[in-house]
Parts: structure tokens; sequence; C-alpha cells
């Protein structure tokens, strides 16, 4: 009972009607039934089960982009979930873009580490450990004794990780991640349609947002290139 | 035979003979040497650089390099000059242990038999090889066509003892050139011997072969060759003939049929007797004899009855085996060694099927010939080596190996059996179990399977909340807070003004409470002292003075030091004379009432 009033203090409950019936859908293999009723269960709020469902259905339609999307949200919300990381790595694999950088040993561990937690609960482990962190060295402050000045420095690292777990998801947010849902698109050298084309862009290829013209987007890749595409061939990650 | 190789030039072809020999020695000594570097070797060389017209000659494109996995066959160029009439290939594989590291030496030659279609000379442009996205070219090759197939036979000396027969004796039926087989029925792969032999009646001087004899369908040993007549007395068909063997060679038929040995021509130069008498040398007359086409049925091998482990030998052998060691450590590969020895096609037994070991890594042999050609027919030994390399350590059972041949005398197959062998292995590197012993198959991958239905859903908005920002803030407080509580006590301790101050209302509050009490009871007297004395002692605290022992003179000039403002000290000085007033003048009334004095002290002590 108290552990579900604390539950219920971070995170929200919502019926679970629409998804149960998507789920239904999905085991009949109406595929595009399911992702119907996962998008009416979505408009209760984010959920990590949900975005992974609805990516499993859109996969299975054969949309590659909007399943990446979706996988990724569910990411965000449940990093250490096997199954999502799982199927965004195979749904990545289906993609007829290859353009990605290959991270390095070293980058790929601290990537790691640093999604352990979801922002939320980076969020709440930063706060409630710096709150202990401070009421540890106020209480070495008055009784000076050895153990409160350990106790705040574990505190105090432990906050710092939760700190830094929050600003690489702030970091990835902020850089506007989107994923290319058209089947095929051109990137213009400027925003319209009379501007040269300069690269060719497939379903599934994540890019980030740089700037907004009218209905165009100034996209990038992760190698650095980038082109103006119409603002309805992608889908916005957050 | 003349290497022309993608190092050496074109003009290598024609420069004189002595050149020549020394720049062949030199490629001989450069082509090892470029081997062993990493690169495909690709090479092109013709058996011989003149030939006749309509005669047949070797290409042979040769390909040598290192873990060359499958070679594909090069690429022939247009040849409009020449007949393409056949194509072949062999393919050798050399194996080696350096610092632990394996070398696979392999070469793929093509031979491929062409003839000229026309006179002069002609270009056979560069073959070409795609290998691993990398294209490689031969030279070209320059081949003159002469008319008559002189070829490049030695011409042969006379000997000097060479009988010189009855002058003008007529050529026709008196010399010829007989090829005889040792026999006529054999089996596919059973060496024939046949033997190739002049016979003449006439006074001979020279002799050479108008051309290489070639035998198609064929692999051909080679016994004999003459290098110079040496003539017996023979009687054929009832005639005396001088008869000198030019060359026997072991034929290996290839495949089953009637095969045809082609007519051989040999040029010989036939001394003539003059008439003349005075002519005492005669004339010399070149001419050219040609054997008899020699045609062998060729039985094939018998289908039936054919065990799996055959592999291509036919004659008599003998199979033995061994290992060079039986433990290893650190996957040092084991060598098992098999041998096959005996009479027959000794080239053309292949590689034993050595039975898989899980646990252990069966290489390709290295193939090594020992074989010797007598009159009595081939004889040799075919060495396989094969290195195993272990994968995981432990005792192996290496099965028995079987190998069977074909044996023509008897007419059967028989088969050979060796081993088993056993052999250990530790410290192997790879100590992993074999995923593909366990027979775990992958068959194809999918999506995990959607999450399972829920009560209810959690619901998590993608921001973070803000609520825990407060924590910071009171978190900030708490250590703020700490550390005024500390420097508070550390005062207390140390600074004894600083504790009357914090003291003193405490002090006040219990005095006036006590003097409230006095009021109370209607006790005037104590009223006034206790109200005196909080009055006194509040001072005292608040200014860290000794105010008991004072008069009210001294406290006056004391506060007046401390710049208390003069009304406030006015105001001190009332009450205390009107309490003193009260106390030590009795029945006197005070001009104000208690309850208004009582007010009075308390907004003096606020506003000191």
């Amino acid at each position: 009972m108290l552990a579900r009033l604390i539950l219920l203090s971070v995170m929200a409950l919502a019926p679970a009607g629409p998804y149960n019936q998507g789920n239904q859908l999905y085991a009949r293999k109406d595929y595009a039934g399911a992702a119907r009723a996962y998008q009416q269960a979505l408009k209760a709020g984010p959920s990590a089960d949900v975005c992974y469902n609805l990516g499993n259905a859109l996969f299975k339609s054969g949309r590659i982009g909007p399943a990446i999307v979706q996988y990724r949200r569910a990411h965000h919300l449940q990093p250490r979930d096997a199954d999502i990381g799982r199927n965004l790595s195979f749904a990545r694999s289906y993609r007829v873009d290859r353009v990605l950088t290959v991270p390095g040993p070293v980058a790929r561990v601290l990537d790691e580490t640093f999604h352990l937690l979801s922002r939320r609960e980076a969020a709440l482990l930063a706060a409630v450990s710096f709150l202990l962190a401070a009421l540890s060295l106020s209480v070495w402050v008055v009784r000076r004794r050895t153990v409160w000045i350990l106790g705040t420095t574990v505190l105090a690292a432990l906050s710092l990780f939760g700190l830094i777990t929050q600003w690489v998801w702030a970091g990835e947010v902020g850089a506007q991640p989107a994923v290319i849902v058209a089947p095929e698109v051109n990137a213009l050298s400027g925003p319209g349609e009379e501007f040269k084309q300069i690269l060719l862009l497939h379903d599934g290829t994540e890019v980030r947002i740089r700037e907004k013209r009218g209905g165009y987007l100034l996209v990038q890749l992760p190698g650095g290139s980038g082109g103006w595409i119409r603002s309805d061939a992608v889908e916005r990650v957050y | 035979m003349t290497w022309v190789h993608l190092t050496s030039d074109r003009w290598l072809c024609r420069v004189d003979g002595m050149v020549r020999r020394v720049l062949l020695l030199l490629a001989f000594l450069v082509i090892p040497a470029v081997t062993l570097s990493a690169e495909l070797q690709f090479s092109a060389s013709v058996g011989r650089t003149t030939v006749g017209l309509d005669e047949q000659f070797q290409l042979d494109l040769a390909v040598q390099g290192e873990d060359m996995v499958s070679v594909p066959r090069p690429v022939l160029p247009a040849l409009p000059d020449f007949n393409l009439l056949g194509s072949t290939s062999s393919q050798s594989t050399n194996i080696s242990f350096i610092n632990g590291q394996m070398r696979k030496q392999a070469s793929v030659s093509f031979l491929y038999v062409l003839s000229a279609k026309r006179l002069g000379r002609l270009v056979i442009p560069p073959c070409k090889l795609t290998y691993e996205g990398r294209e490689y070219a031969s030279q070209p090759i320059e081949i003159t066509v002469v008319k008559a197939a002189q070829g490049q036979a030695q011409p042969m000396p006379a000997r000097p003892g060479a009988r010189p027969r009855d002058a003008n004796v007529p050529i026709e039926g008196n010399l010829f050139l007989s090829a005889v087989p040792a026999r006529r029925t054999v089996f596919v792969g059973e060496p024939v011997m046949l033997e190739v032999s002049l016979c003449t009646r006439l006074r001979i001087t020279d002799g050479g072969w108008a051309g290489m004899p070639t035998f198609d369908g064929f692999w051909a040993e080679k016994v004999y060759d003459a290098s110079r007549f040496d003539f017996q007395r023979r009687t054929l068909d009832g005639k005396a003939y001088d008869v000198s063997r030019l060359k026997t060679v072991a034929l290996f038929p290839l495949s089953p049929g009637d095969v045809t040995v082609k007519p051989m021509a040999f040029n010989v130069a036939v001394m003539q007797t003059s008439r003349d008498f005075f002519d005492m040398f005669g004339t010399t007359q070149t001419v050219r004899v040609e054997s008899k086409p020699v045609t062998i049925k060729v039985l094939p091998l018998p289908e039936k009855e054919k065990p799996a482990e055959f592999t291509g030998g036919v004659g008599q052998f003998t199979l033995s085996a061994a290992l060079d060691r039986t433990a290893t450590t650190n996957s040092e590969p084991i060598n098992l060694t098999l041998r096959i020895s005996g009479s027959g096609n000794v080239r053309m037994v292949g590689k034993p099927v050595v039975p898989a070991v899980p646990g252990l890594r069966i290489l390709d042999p290295e193939i090594k010939e020992d074989v010797r050609v007598g009159p009595a027919g081939v004889q040799g030994t075919r060495t396989f080596r094969y290195p195993i390399i272990p994968q995981t350590d432990g005792k192996f059972v290496i099965p028995p190996i079987r190998i069977a041949y074909f044996d023509p005398r008897a007419k059967s197959y028989k088969t050979l059996t060796t081993g088993p062998y056993e052999c250990s292995a530790s410290g192997s590197i790879r100590s992993a179990p074999l995923v593909e012993a366990t027979g775990l198959k992958v068959l194809g991958t999918d999506i995990n399977y959607i999450k399972a239905d829920a009560a209810e859903l959690v619901v998590t908005p993608i921001d973070p909340p803000v609520w825990p920002n407060l924590l910071y803030a009171v978190s900030l407080g708490l250590v703020a807070g700490a550390f005024w509580y500390r420097g508070h006590t550390q005062r207390l301790l140390s600074d004894r003004g600083y504790a009357r101050k914090v003291r003193s209302s405490g002090l006040v509050r219990a005095r006036l409470r006590q003097a409230e009490a006095f009021l109370k009871k209607k006790d005037e007297r104590s009223f006034h002292a206790a109200l005196t004395q909080a009055v006194m002692g509040y001072l005292g605290d608040r200014f860290n003075i000794e105010t008991q022992a004072m008069t009210k003179e001294q406290l006056q000039a004391e506060l007046e030091r401390l710049q208390v403002g003069p009304e406030t000290v006015a105001a001190v000085i009332e009450v205390i004379e009107q309490c003193e007033f009260a106390r030590f003048s009795p029945g006197a009334r005070p001009t104000d009432d208690p309850v208004q004095l009582f007010q009075k002290a308390r907004d003096v002590m606020g506003k000191v």
C-alpha cells in the first residue's frame, strides 16, 4: 500500500482498456488495428509498454521509421528493458540507409552507464540523494564524526551520477531527434522544392532537426551532412 | 619451356638462344621470390613459341598465391587465329607453419590446348583473371607459326658406329617409325607403355623429332628419351632391320572409349650412295617418317561395387599412416601423414577422406609425390600431410581411415584401412564448447513479442517532474542552518557576553513572570524588588555589565557611556526610583500604581 502510494507520487495510472484490446488484435495479426488501439491508449499519456507494443505493430506493418520513433520513446521511459533495446536495434538493421557512425568502446561504455536510469529516475535519485547528502553534511557540521563526511561523499557521488544522467538525457531531447517516416525523401539544399537535391533519405533514418522554415525542416545526419526536407516526412521522437 | 612472366618483357621471346637461357634462369629465380609475397601471381606461358600450322601446343595459365579461397577460371581473350582444342586444370597446395601461423600456398594451373590457324607471327593477347575485386592480366605472348612442323626438337646425331647400309635401297618399306603399345585394352587410369622406335634398312646420318609428340587423352609420363641412335639388329616380318628405340612413355588414359595416339613425325637424314664412282660420299636426303595411329581401347571402371572411399587410384597400392606426435599443447598442430605407395597412377590418387572428429579441425592436406618411372612401370608414393588443430582439450580418437583403389589385375576394387589413432590436447586456446556440435540452429530472426496485458497502465510524462528541484533549496537551507547552529554553540562556549545576551531574554521573562505573580498576590514589596531585579538583570545581561552592586547614579553613568538614548535612560532611572521609593518608604504610595509601573518597566526593556 505504502509502496503504491510512493509510486503514485511519481507516476500516474490510466485505464488499460485500449491497450489490452490492441494486444488482442496484435495476437490475431491485425497489426493496423492494433496500432490504432495503442495510439488510442497513448492519449492517456506516454507509457513504455504501449510505445513498445505500438512499435511492434508498426514494424509488422512495414513502417520502420514510425516503429523506431516508438521504440526510442519506450527506451527513454524504460532504458533497462531488454526487449525494447533489442527490437530497436532489430528495426534499425532493416533500414535502407546505413550512415551511422560506430561509437568507440569507451563511448559505448559511457553511453550504457548513463542510460542505466531513465530521466525521471535520474531526477529523483539526484534530488533525494542531494537532500540526504545535505542532511549528512549538516550532522557532520554539528557533530564532527568522520562517518558523516563519508556518507556525504557517497551520497554526493550518487547525486552527481543522477545529475549527469539527467544532463545526458536532456542533451538527447534537446538535440531534437527525429526519424524519417516517408519511404523515400529528397533532402534539398534549401527550404523549397526548387532547390537542388543533395541527399536521398529512406524510411527509418535518424536525424536531428536543426531549423524549421515554413513547411520545411533542416535535418542533419549523424555524420554531419544534411539538408531540407518536407516536415511531414519526419516524425519527432520527443 | 619458355616462361613469360608478368615482370618479364615481351622481347624475351625474340632474343637469341644464349641470352634467352640466361634470362630464363633469372625468371625462374625471380618467380619463387615474388610468389612469397601476399599478392596473387598470374602468369601465362606456352610450351613452344615456334609451332607448325595446325600443330597442337599448350598454353599454361598459372595462378599462385597465399590463402586462395577459390580461384575463378581465367578469361581467355578472343583468339581468332587459334583453335581452342581443350582445357584442363590442376591444383596443388603447400601448407607450412611459421611461428605458429599457418601459411597456405596454393597454385592452380589452367592448361589450354591450342593450334594455330594461319602462318606468321601471331599474338596471344593478355588473359585476364578477377580475384577478390582485383584484376590481373598476363603478358601477351608472340607465337611464330611456320609451315613445316619443325618444332624445337633437338637434332639427333647418328652414332659414329652406325652401320652403312647398302646403297640405293629404296626408302619405301625400308624406313618407318613404329609405335607399339604394350597392351591395347586397359582400364581408365591404368598405364600402358608405348614404345616408339625407328626401324631402318638404310644408312642414317642424322635425325630429329618433327615436332614434339603429343598424347591427347592421356596423362603421359616419360620413361625413356633417346639422345642418340642406338641401332640393334632385329628381324621384323622376315626382314632384318636396324631398330633404335627413340622414346618410351607410360600413358594413363583419362577417359573411357577408343583413344587414338596421333601419328608422330620424325625427320631422318638418309645417306644415299651415288652411282657415280667418283662421288665418294654420296648425298644425304631428309625423309619425314610418321608412325601409324595407335588406337587403345580404354575400359571404364566398373560403377557397380564402387566404394565410397575410391579416390581415383588404379594399380596396386599400400597405405600407411602416422601421427607425428600423440600429445599437443596450446593448439599446436599435430600432423597426420598418410602415405599411399605402389605402382599405378600414383599421381592421380586423390586425397583420402579423414572422418570429422568433434573438437579437432582437420585442414586440407599438403600433398607430395615421389614417382619413379622405369621400364617396369610407374611406381611411387603420394604423401598427404593433414595438419590437425585441436579446438578443445581432451583425448581424441581419429577413426580408421579408408581408401579404395581399383586393381586392374584382379578387375575389382580393394579397400585399404589404417588406424584408429589416438591423440590428446591440453591448453587449447579456444576451450569453448563447439556450438556446431550441440546442434543449435538459428532458423530466422524476428522482433521480440509484445508486452502482456495490464490491469492499469503506468503513465510517465516524457518531461521529468519539477518538485525534486525544491529538495535542492531545502538541502541548501539545511546546510546553512547547520553552520549557523555550529557557530552559535561555539560562541556560547567561548563568548560570555554573547552567552549572557542569549540567556537574558529567558531570565528577564522569568523575573517579569515572578513580579507579575507577586502583583497578583498583592505583595507589593516583593513585586517591586522583583521588578528592580528584572530591569537591572536585563540591563546587565544586555550590555554585559555588573549591575547588581551599582547605585542608580553609577547605572545612569554607565548607560550614558554605552550611548543609550537619554529618554530611555531617564525612563529606566524613573522605574528604578519608583521601585526603590515603594520599597524603602513604607506607607508611601508611588506615583504610579503597580500595574502601570509593570507596563512601564516592560516598555523600557523593549526600548533598550
